[in-house]
């Protein structure tokens, strides 16, 4: 088990292998699919980004509304493939590491070398145990996109695993 | 005729929506807990590990087991002997969506249905799928999907000509599989329709998903428990990060077709197999 922190930096990522157990404790930012389509179009415009993407963590989430006194619904991982035509512009620009679920794309693959990032997997459908790991959550952008709108979680030791690791090497090639 | 009230079967609605969005049915949990036991890849039996441990959150604490809550699905089977009494809806689509609309509401689910073509949120998760069919009888019958898009992304339908061996369906049925890899978080649960027209081959392969973990004796019981065997042996396992269990449980319905033809679908569920029957 790697225990790491955000925003990534170089040394920690280049110390991950693709199959590692990892934790993480720190910001992620939970986004989805018609986020990602309002960052590429920020991205195009050269629009100032609701963070700084630099050594960040992008979690491919839409969490179940909060009831009251809970700091978040049940969030697990969506599908990372409906992601792949967004990731490397968000590469380009600083973005360091996506959670979800799935294969990624060649073009992903390529552009997580390329700039050296890290892509790591978690558990799917496993929403009500990942909750459990999030100690803070506020919408930062879109809320008007509801369960698709940008979250700021603060997670403390979030369990996942390397799915691709900065020299390209992928869990899921079987 | 048995008059039933359309009171009367939203709330039995609402209570399977509440039902299968916190917990599973006991067979699914059963094939889950059986599958960690005898799970060696590592990273396969850490995930059912996890897997069982969300069942347990998500039951204790009353957090939505995964937290795409599906888009609903309902299969009626309405016996010829009942009527239902309609006064403030003008449907069984509307009740159902009276009720589909109060669960996502008061259950804090998310509300994943959009609008087509412009995709624009509906903002309480109706319409629902609805599905009627008549049997004889005095009692309605409906069973209760609901269907995360992970997995119902993965759907298959091809026609096959009618010379089509048996080990060929198996195949594209493995392929499917394969092609869908970890996106529909396996283990997953596969149900196969056969025959029929296109709609009807596919509207069976969901039929045949609500006999998840039924034992059967006959012909078919085999047939499925071969698609189990060469499903399993792809080696995606939990969460496709590798192992044995790729499928738990792979159930076929039937139906006579063409001469001219063999349309074969595939649905396939995660390994959050929400479903819920029940009688009215």
């Amino acid at each position: 088990m790697k225990k790491i922190k955000t925003p990534l930096d170089e040394s920690t990522i280049k110390k991950l292998e693709a199959g590692d157990f990892v934790e993480i404790t720190g910001i992620i930012y939970g986004a989805r699919d018609a986020a990602h389509k309002e960052f590429l179009r920020m991205i195009e415009k050269g629009e100032k980004f609701p963070f700084d993407l630099k050594g960040q963590i992008i979690y491919y989430v839409g969490p179940t509304p909060v009831p009251p006194g809970a700091i978040i619904g049940s969030c697990g991982p969506t599908t990372s493939s409906r992601m792949d035509k967004f990731t490397p512009p968000l590469l380009q620009a600083g973005l360091k590491g996506m959670i979800g679920k799935g294969i990624r794309s060649e073009k992903v693959k390529e552009a997580i070398v390329k700039y050296g990032a890290i892509y790591f997997v978690t558990y799917g459908g496993c929403g009500a145990y990942l909750s459990q790991f999030v100690k803070e959550c506020e919408i930062i952008a879109f809320s008007e996109l509801g369960p698709e709108a940008v979250y700021k979680i603060r997670v403390e030791n979030f369990p996942a695993i390397v799915g691709i690791d900065s020299k390209g090497r992928d869990i899921y090639s079987y | 005729m048995r008059k039933i009230g359309e009171d009367f079967i939203m709330d039995k609605i609402y209570n399977a929506i509440e039902k299968a969005s916190f917990s599973l049915e006991p067979e699914v949990k059963k094939l889950i807990q059986d599958a960690k036991i005898k799970e060696e890849n590592p990273y396969g039996k850490k995930t059912l590990e996890v897997i069982i441990e969300n069942i347990k959150i998500a039951e204790r604490k009353r957090i939505p087991l995964c937290q795409d809550t599906g888009m609903v699905v309902l299969f009626f089977e309405i016996g010829s002997k009942t009527m239902i009494e309609f006064k403030n809806f003008q449907s069984l689509q509307d009740v159902v969506d009276c009720a589909v609309k109060e669960a996502y509401q008061k259950l804090y689910l998310r509300k994943s249905v959009v609008s087509v073509p412009d995709r624009k949120n509906t903002l309480d998760n109706a319409p629902a799928v609805v599905w009627c069919e008549s049997i004889p009888g005095d009692k309605i019958k409906f069973s209760l999907l609901i269907k995360g898009f992970g997995s119902e992304n993965t759907t298959q339908l091809k026609m096959f000509l009618p010379g089509t061996e048996q080990n060929e369906i198996i195949e594209f049925i493995v392929e499917c599989v394969k092609k869908a890899g970890p996106n529909p978080c396996p283990p997953v649960f596969i149900g196969i329709g056969m025959g029929g027209t296109a709609e009807k081959a596919v509207y069976l392969s969901k039929k045949a998903l609500l006999e998840v973990g039924i034992k059967k004796f006959s012909e078919i019981a085999e047939f499925e428990q071969k698609i189990i065997k060469k499903v399993n042996e792809t080696g995606i396992g939990p969460g496709g990060l590798g192992g044995r269990f790729t499928c738990l449980d792979a159930k076929v319905k039937t139906f006579p077709t063409h001469i001219a033809g063999f349309p074969v679908a595939v649905s396939i569920s995660c390994w959050a197999h929400r479903m819920y029957q029940g009688t009215i």
